[in-house]
């Protein structure tokens, strides 16, 4: 009974970490690709670590995958941030397609911090270059 | 119900087409930022074929590189990204690249 549900975690992550390659080698973008490879990519990963904890069906095998999981849900959102954040300040192209882009000429270039937000009044300056204006 | 040629069969080849893929992305990626996010995902992959190994050998101990494997995969991330910013900003001091 228990090789079934082996056999269902396995195929489902290995199609997942298909989808996540399809959708880095199919998106237009840097953004996009990386937003496409991180979601599909950790849940397969985590489909397949569950499957060996069925196989295996030892408390030991359990905790340690537990904690692989654990670990790969904290950390691999935050690398992705960081990948997000840097290809934005070095001003990597957008999709021409990109409605909005709240983060324009944010960052300092000289001090090499973001600046300030605006206040009220001055939003409709920065408002004018997306579609909504 | 016998796993070992379904493993072989179906799960395998899956893992290597989608490794495929990602190196097609590796080669192609018009930024270096494109590369790294492929050679992240390609880790992944990785722990994902290590798993399927473990089940197919019955290996239990096999399941000890995913860990590892995985913080080598955040550590590299966040590396790459913090020195490839840095090395963007000071690029006037030094002329490397």
């Amino acid at each position: 009974m228990s090789t079934y549900f082996v056999l269902f975690f396995m195929i489902i992550g290995a199609l997942f970490i298909l989808i996540a390659s399809i959708g880095l080698l199919k998106m237009p973008d840097v953004y996009l690709r990386m937003s496409a490879s991180t979601i599909a990519g950790t849940f397969g990963v985590a489909s397949m670590l569950v499957a060996v904890a069925i196989h295996f069906h030892d408390f030991g095998i359990l905790l340690h995958i537990i904690g692989v999981i654990i670990f790969l849900i904290l950390t691999v959102p935050i690398g992705a941030h960081m990948l997000g954040r840097s290809s934005h300040i070095i001003g990597l192209p957008m999709w021409e397609k990109t409605v909005c882009d709240d983060m324009k000429d944010q960052y300092d270039h000289e001090k090499h911090v973001y600046k300030p937000l605006k206040k009220k009044g001055d939003q409709k300056e920065t408002l004018t270059d997306t579609k909504e204006a | 119900m016998n796993l070992e040629p379904i493993i072989i069969y179906f799960i395998l080849p899956v893992l290597s087409l989608s490794m495929l893929l990602i190196f097609i992305r590796v080669f192609r990626g018009p930024s270096l930022m494109d590369r790294v996010v492929a050679l992240d995902l390609l880790v992944i992959v990785g722990i994902g074929s290590f798993s399927a190994y473990a089940i197919l050998f019955d290996r239990e101990v096999v399941i000890d590189i995913s860990l590892i494997l995985a913080l080598i995969a955040f550590l590299s991330t966040v590396a790459f990204t913090y020195y490839y910013v840095k090395g963007d900003q000071e690029k006037d001091k030094f002329d490397v690249r």
